[in-house]
């Protein structure tokens, strides 16, 4: 069977900075895989790529079959592939119905969208991220978590094939880490999911499979346990690399992380 | 080919006067993010600070030189009084601040028709700016050559001190990245007052410069205004390079159009290649190249 | 920088709750929509107008209302959409100046020329100007000229995500360069005296009092119209997407959206409104010119829709009428003074007031039923 998502030979090069330098990727349906890597590794580059948001300078993305390489963003999502950002980007000015009846209704034809808004849809996304209560809400007055959870619960209703999720915990609670997880393990049972994360105890958790990524290539692939033996990878975390930015992903319970990835 | 090539110096004249007007938005816009629409009528006090130290102070054909100096200080410090006033407390509302400054711009005209009167007046050119010099069989007028000249020294001199000074690095520190030059301990707050102030007082030189090709009036500002913000999209945001080939690019344009279509269907033409131009650069000649532009 | 940034917050402080419309408002009938409320008073106001003003006062408003529907256009395209539009003027413009071909025309005996164009020395009718001898065309080019443009024009910037200051910018260029233009081809446009003498609009006199009242009614009518009509939309689907198209671009990308036609849709839209409007103000006040939709007027059509709430469609066309109430009663009393005025109305009501006059009704409204809103 081949992957829903292969990236082969992925190079982008912002001006003499090579973000990405060769990068082959491949993730089975239905995976649940993490990415990490010290900052500035690319991460955030990679899923830019794959979403069209960045073009490539070279390298190949193929996505169940086809070639997505330079599609533009909206057409990735109708492709398929729907991804969060490190900030949640919820539209503060619209209800949290609004903000997921949007969502789900870019399929639509162009007449449709000019009638009335009808929202039958809107309470089932809702109640799986448990926020049905709060509907009518501006999303403006959402707290960081919630506001989270609305960006997935939009993404849930888009229904994609693929999701790309851009460390969902980053200044998270507990109780919130707590919740997202929850909600991660179940998205994760029918959708194939992409988690950009740095919180170790996050994954710990839930990674199943996890790539690391460093200076723009692929330092290894592998389960969780393999990852975590593998020497190279606590040298990057920890080692030079550490110097650049306080390398916040050190083995142990550490928990918040901030990024300047962007 | 004759009227091809008798356009040249009028090319470059309205070039001239086109990148002494968009050096200073170059700094206002393209660095500091603000559309300052009051900027055409620093132009203004520019113009009528030659005509007020001429007519009034009676200076004769010296006035225009003094008045260089004399209008960049008087616009550098209205530049200044704006900034602090208004303008600093609207950051990141570039609309808004858009907005605002057209009703100080409109404010001025207003003042203007009050205190110089509503009819054009002339500034006469000092006597050795007068006459011409015939190249080529081209008649090159010597006012056209002293804006030409005056665009160029300031050119050099703001490349010079962006390049080699304590508050040009600065500059272009916080044009690079403003968060991260306010946490190195650049007083941001200064150098975006300082870069008005110098945009402004450049925009009262640019001021001068047209009190030398033509009659001044209250709206003079109004009608450059456009055209120099033309100039800074074209050019690139804060890009030195990008307003100099913008603006000589688009004087020739409009000197061209206006040759062959006439003056009425130049500017139509002109907005028309601009549109097009946008197609293939919509971020200008040159941009800033980082990641979040990617 | 502004297209650096694809969250620019760049309609301010209204992006918070800015859609609510209908929602943030105190209902005074449960079960009726807020809207048809507004409808109904605004029709019933604009119903007994004239028995309240006399003809002249009346021309006034006809003149005023012909404003407000560009400022609901404004609304929808700058409050909703975020795309600030300095260049309305052109639009207006066309639509006046078709209008104003067709009646010139009209008013000329058959076989003659209109008189502009003899003193021009003009000898036969130019063919820009036939098709305007029909009423019908006339009509369809009120809409479609204007429309045309604006989908165009809007197609080529928002494609290349041209935005912010620098739309805005294209538009006032777009502007300055329509007036320049309607100066220069003075055998074709009557230069910068433009087109009058329009005594007659599809064979009806317009100088009778009767006339003169009809018009008010059907620029009234069409305001109410284009406001119904627009206001419905902005409570679409549609509508909620305009919003997140102007708070955030790229997050609408990624919803599987392409902002290009949104953006580009509702600029048309506003478009079209402005064109109806100079459609109508051609009729209502009898003369066009370069004057009347250059930069300096295309701002004013901001500042109106500034002033009433640039948010709130129905503020908008409020202040549309208030601005021209104030403009009149300060230009009759002393005429430098509306001037600056005007500029301080400005620097005010965009620093202090950024929701406008609907942002006080609506505070208002929120204080008299806090419990409505904060459900």
């Amino acid at each position: 069977m081949t992957a829903l998502l292969t990236v082969s030979g992925l190079t982008v090069a912002f001006g003499s900075f090579t973000a990405l330098d060769g990068v082959d990727l491949a993730v089975e349906e239905r995976e649940l895989r993490f990415l990490i890597g010290p900052n500035g590794a690319g991460k955030t580059t990679l899923i830019d790529v794959v979403t069209g948001r960045t073009r490539p300078t070279s390298g190949t993305v193929r996505f169940a079959g086809a070639d997505t390489t330079g599609l533009a963003e909206h057409r990735a999502v109708r492709a398929g592939i729907g991804r969060t950002f490190q900030t949640a980007a919820v539209f503060d000015a619209l209800t949290v119905a609004d903000n997921v009846d949007l969502a789900a209704s870019f399929r639509l034809a162009p007449h449709r969208l000019l009638r009335r808004r009808d929202r039958a849809h809107v309470p089932e996304a809702l109640e799986r991220v448990g926020m049905a209560g709060l509907a009518e809400r501006k999303a403006g007055g959402l707290s960081h978590g919630q506001r989270q959870w609305l960006e997935i619960a939009m993404l849930l209703a888009q229904r994609p094939r693929l999701l790309l999720l851009d460390e969902p915990v980053a200044g998270m609670s507990a109780a919130e880490r707590e919740r997202t997880g929850e909600l991660l393990e179940e998205i994760a049972r029918d959708t194939t999911v992409l988690v950009v994360e740095h919180d170790m105890e996050f994954l710990r958790r839930h990674a199943r499979t996890v790539t690391v990524l460093h200076e723009g290539r692929v330092l290894t692939e592998g389960t969780l346990e393999e990852v975590r033996a593998d020497e190279r990878v606590a040298e990057v975390y920890l080692g030079r690399s550490a110097v650049e930015e306080g390398a916040g992903a050190e083995d142990g319970p550490t928990a918040e992380k901030e990024t300047a990835d962007a | 080919m004759d009227a091809l090539l008798t356009q040249v110096p009028i090319a470059a004249a309205v070039g001239a006067v086109l990148l002494l007007a968009a050096l200073g938005l170059n700094f206002t816009f393209g660095q500091m993010g603000v559309i300052n629409m009051a900027h055409g009528e620093f132009l203004m006090v520019g113009a009528y600070t030659a005509f007020a130290l001429q007519a009034w102070a009676g200076l004769g054909g010296a006035a225009v030189l003094v008045a260089l100096p004399v209008a960049f200080a008087v616009t550098a410090l209205m530049g200044l009084a704006l900034e602090r006033g208004l303008i600093r407390h609207f950051y990141g509302r570039p609309l808004d601040t858009l907005l605002l400054t057209f009703g100080v711009s409109l404010l001025l005209q207003q003042l203007a028709r009050d205190v110089f009167g509503a009819p054009n007046v002339d500034v006469a050119a000092p006597s050795w700016l007068a006459g011409g010099t015939s190249v080529l069989g081209v008649w090159l007028h010597h006012s056209r050559l002293f804006i030409i000249l005056l665009a160029a020294v300031a050119v050099a001199a703001i490349a010079l001190s962006i390049a080699r000074s304590r508050s040009g690095r600065y500059m272009r520190a916080v044009l690079h990245d403003r968060d991260l030059a306010a946490v190195s301990g650049i007083p941001v707050g200064r150098v975006d007052a300082a870069t008005f102030a110098v945009g402004s007082g450049l925009a009262g030189v640019a001021g001068v410069a047209l009190a030398l090709i033509g009659p001044i009036g209250p709206s003079i500002g109004s009608s450059y205004i456009v055209d120099a913000f033309l100039v800074v999209v074209v050019g690139g945001l804060g890009q030195l390079r990008g307003a100099v080939i913008a603006a000589f690019a688009l004087g020739a344009l409009n000197a061209y159009s206006e040759l062959w279509t006439g003056a009425s269907l130049a500017k139509v033409v002109v907005f028309a290649v601009i549109i097009a131009f946008l197609q293939a650069r919509p971020q200008g000649l040159f941009s800033v190249k980082t990641r979040a532009l990617a | 920088m502004t297209t650096a940034n694809p969250t620019e917050a760049s309609a301010g402080p209204t992006s918070e709750d800015a859609s609510s419309g209908p929602a943030a408002r105190a209902r005074l009938l449960p079960g009726v929509p807020p809207a048809l409320l507004i409808g109904v008073a605004a029709a019933v106001v604009l119903a007994v107008m004239p028995l309240l003003l006399d003809e002249f006062r009346l021309g006034l408003l006809t003149r005023y209302l012909c404003y407000a529907i560009v400022a609901v256009g404004i609304a929808v395209a700058w409050g909703r959409g975020g795309m600030l539009t300095l260049g309305h003027g052109v639009f207006f413009g066309l639509g006046a100046y078709a209008m104003a071909a067709h009646m010139t025309l009209a008013a000329t005996p058959d076989g003659a020329l209109p008189e502009f164009m003899v003193w021009n020395g003009i000898e036969s009718l130019p063919l820009l100007w036939r098709p305007f001898q029909s009423l019908a065309f006339t009509l369809a080019a009120v809409v479609v000229l204007p429309g045309a443009i604006a989908a165009l024009l809007g197609w080529a910037v928002f494609r290349r995500r041209v935005r912010g200051a620098y739309f805005a910018i294209l538009n006032q260029a777009l502007a300055a360069a329509f007036a320049i233009l309607l100066i220069g081809q003075q055998h074709l446009t009557g230069g910068s005296s433009g087109l009058t003498n329009l005594p007659v609009l599809a064979g009806v006199d317009l100088s009778t009092g009767a006339a003169r009242t009809g018009l008010y009614f059907t620029v009234a009518g069409f305001l109410l119209a284009v406001w119904a009509a627009y206001t419905r939309l902005m409570d679409s689907r549609y509508g909620a997407l305009l919003v997140a198209v102007r708070d955030s671009e790229e997050r609408v990308r990624f919803l599987g959206y392409d902002p290009t036609w949104v953006k580009a849709s509702a600029y048309t839209l506003s478009a079209v409104a402005a064109g109806i409007a100079g459609a109508l103000f051609v009729p209502a006040t009898g003369i066009i010119t370069p004057a009347l939709v250059g930069v300096i007027p295309s701002i004013q059509l901001v500042l109106m829709a500034a002033l009433g709430g640039r948010h709130s469609l129905t503020g908008a066309a409020i202040g549309a009428v208030a601005l021209g109430t104030a403009e009149t009663a300060f230009s009759e009393s002393f005429a430098g003074g509306w001037l600056y005025l005007q500029g301080a109305l400005f620097v005010v009501v965009i620093a202090l007031a950024p929701r406008g006059l609907a942002g006080f009704a609506e505070s208002l409204a929120s204080r008299v039923s806090p419990v409505r809103r904060s459900r």
